[in-house]
């Protein structure tokens, strides 16, 4: 394959990507009205989608959803962090504790966090605690699994070294493991955060009377189809930008371990 | 594994259910709606296993797991080894790709709703979001991933590109192909249970979220239970079938 001019390439992209947009644009606010008028609700023009995204900033909507939607995920995801790199790094390292304990997080690992919504809200109701618990188990269970290999993975000689120069349990523990397993402790930890991310928009679909989710179904039963787009869009967006966020602090606080990837 | 080891798998999972068994059923009876005891839960299955509603749901589930994957890997290898060999297929394609990728299926169930109704389209085309974006960039990986002397010694010996695909570019890129599969399908599992909980008739989804409305708790910690179990054993399965038929690329792991 021969080398191409990075230029070419991004030109090429460029162009592709307004062709569609304006294709869309047209399709959907010159052909769509005359051909099938009754399509149109259905596949709004992107220029709708910008107007409706204008409007609901205005009335500062948008803010209040995405606001009510990070801070479930936020407070969700601290206590999950908490829970589950404790949890996990405690059945990586003490062998019995694992043995025990890990059969039992294997029994619920399989159960999607989704298929809990139903009997969270028996639990806990329609609202915040509902959807926090549902983005918990979205985000415990990648961030344990990733701390037991993580913990499991620590090179065996500098543990054995440690051990040769005298250290304690505690201090291989404190010296060797936890910051071997730190880098993938982290990626556990993003993968948890986006996880749960998608269980909150399932969570606030259902049970929910604020927040993304909830803006892009309540705009549905409206048929304000460019109102879930706009949601669609933000979800995606913000997904993506929490997505970089942690990929920026690995780099910054594991360099040497997302050098290889 | 040792008897000793197979005993200490089980202690804490027959402890939880014991205990659970315990609090709902004897100590505290008033749990017994919202958290009923596992007896309750199997005499619920027996009941909705002799009246064959479970069968019938988990039919439909995985019907539909099964049309909205099958759609995902027709369109998702092509589309993957497009973009993994074509540089001016990358341009065009890419960015529409990189744009919906971050879009959580689930975000997409409303407008879903809204195309096709409820029902089995709406419902495979939620499964297909999910499984579609795991294969197509497991497929890219795979091709690019492939080794080049061999498609150098192909063309030296005359191959056409059509040949080269077939021969050379599939065949390496399979492993991975597979992977994106096996993660698509678990994926489009996960995306079922909420396309059903919102937008079904039938399906295990639809049975848990009916139950709630009912109050039958111990149906919907049945359905939970399955829903698990099912999605294990098609992990396991799509495991087994890479083991199968590329056995050399799971030795290297």
């Amino acid at each position: 394959m021969t080398a191409r001019p990075a230029g070419l390439h991004r030109l090429r992209r460029l162009v592709a990507a307004v062709t569609l947009l304006v294709i869309w644009q047209v399709c959907s606010a010159a052909v769509l009205p005359r051909v099938a008028p009754y399509l149109v609700t259905l596949l709004p023009a992107p220029l709708s989608v910008f107007v409706a995204f204008v409007d609901l900033a205005r009335s500062g909507d948008i803010v209040a959803h995405v606001l009510a939607s990070l801070k479930r995920v936020v407070g969700a995801f601290l206590v999950a962090a908490a829970a589950g790199v404790a949890l996990g790094v405690a059945i990586g390292w003490w062998r019995g504790f694992g043995d025990l304990v890990d059969p039992l997080v294997e029994v619920f690992r399989p159960i999607p966090p989704l298929a809990w919504i139903p009997l969270a809200i028996l639990w806990f109701g329609i609202g915040d605690a509902q959807n926090m618990y549902i983005i918990f188990l979205g985000a415990f269970f990648p961030i344990v699994v990733n701390s037991i290999a993580a913990v499991r993975g620590v090179d065996r000689t500098l543990v054995w070294a440690a051990l040769t120069l005298g250290g304690t349990r505690w201090q291989i523990l404190r010296e060797i493991v936890l910051p071997g397993a730190f880098p993938t402790i982290l990626t556990g930890l993003r993968i948890g955060l986006g996880v749960g991310w998608m269980a909150l928009v399932a969570a606030e679909l259902v049970a929910a009377s604020s927040g993304l989710g909830f803006l892009i179904e309540d705009s549905r039963n409206l048929l304000f189809t460019e109102r879930v787009l706009v949601g669609m869009i933000l979800i995606g967006l913000l997904g993506l930008v929490m997505d970089r966020g942690m990929r920026a602090l690995q780099a910054r606080l594991v360099p040497w371990a997302v050098a290889w990837r | 594994m040792s008897l000793l080891a197979r005993a200490r798998v089980l202690t804490l999972p027959l402890a939880f259910m014991a205990l659970w068994q315990l609090t709902s059923g004897v100590l505290v009876p008033s749990l017994a709606s919202a958290l009923p005891p596992p007896s309750k839960v199997l005499a619920d299955a027996w009941g909705v296993l002799a009246s064959g509603d479970l069968l019938v749901n988990v039919a439909h589930s995985l019907w539909r797991v099964l049309g909205g994957v099958a759609a995902a890997v027709a369109l998702g290898i092509p589309v993957g080894v497009g973009i993994g060999l074509s540089p001016l297929f990358e341009d065009i394609v890419d960015p529409v790709v990189e744009f919906l990728r971050p879009i959580p299926p689930i975000a997409w169930i409303p407008l879903g709703i809204l195309w096709f109704g409820i029902g089995d389209t709406q419902n495979m085309f939620i499964i297909f979001l999910g499984a579609f974006f795991p294969i197509v960039l497991n497929t890219i990986a795979g091709v690019r991933a492939v080794d080049r002397s061999l498609v150098w010694a192909a063309l030296t010996l005359g191959g056409n590109r059509r040949q080269i695909i077939k021969e050379i570019v599939l065949p390496g890129a399979l492993p991975l192909i597979l992977t994106g599969c096996r993660i698509g399908v678990g994926v489009g599992w996960m995306a079922l249970v909420a396309a059903e909980l919102v937008a079904a008739r039938s399906g295990l989804g639809f049975m848990i979220q009916t139950a709630r409305y009912a109050m039958v708790t111990q149906r919907v910690i049945l359905g939970m239970a399955v829903i698990g179990l099912l999605g294990l054993l098609m992990d396991r399965a799509m495991r087994w079938l890479e083991r199968r038929t590329v056995p050399w690329s799971m030795v290297a792991r």
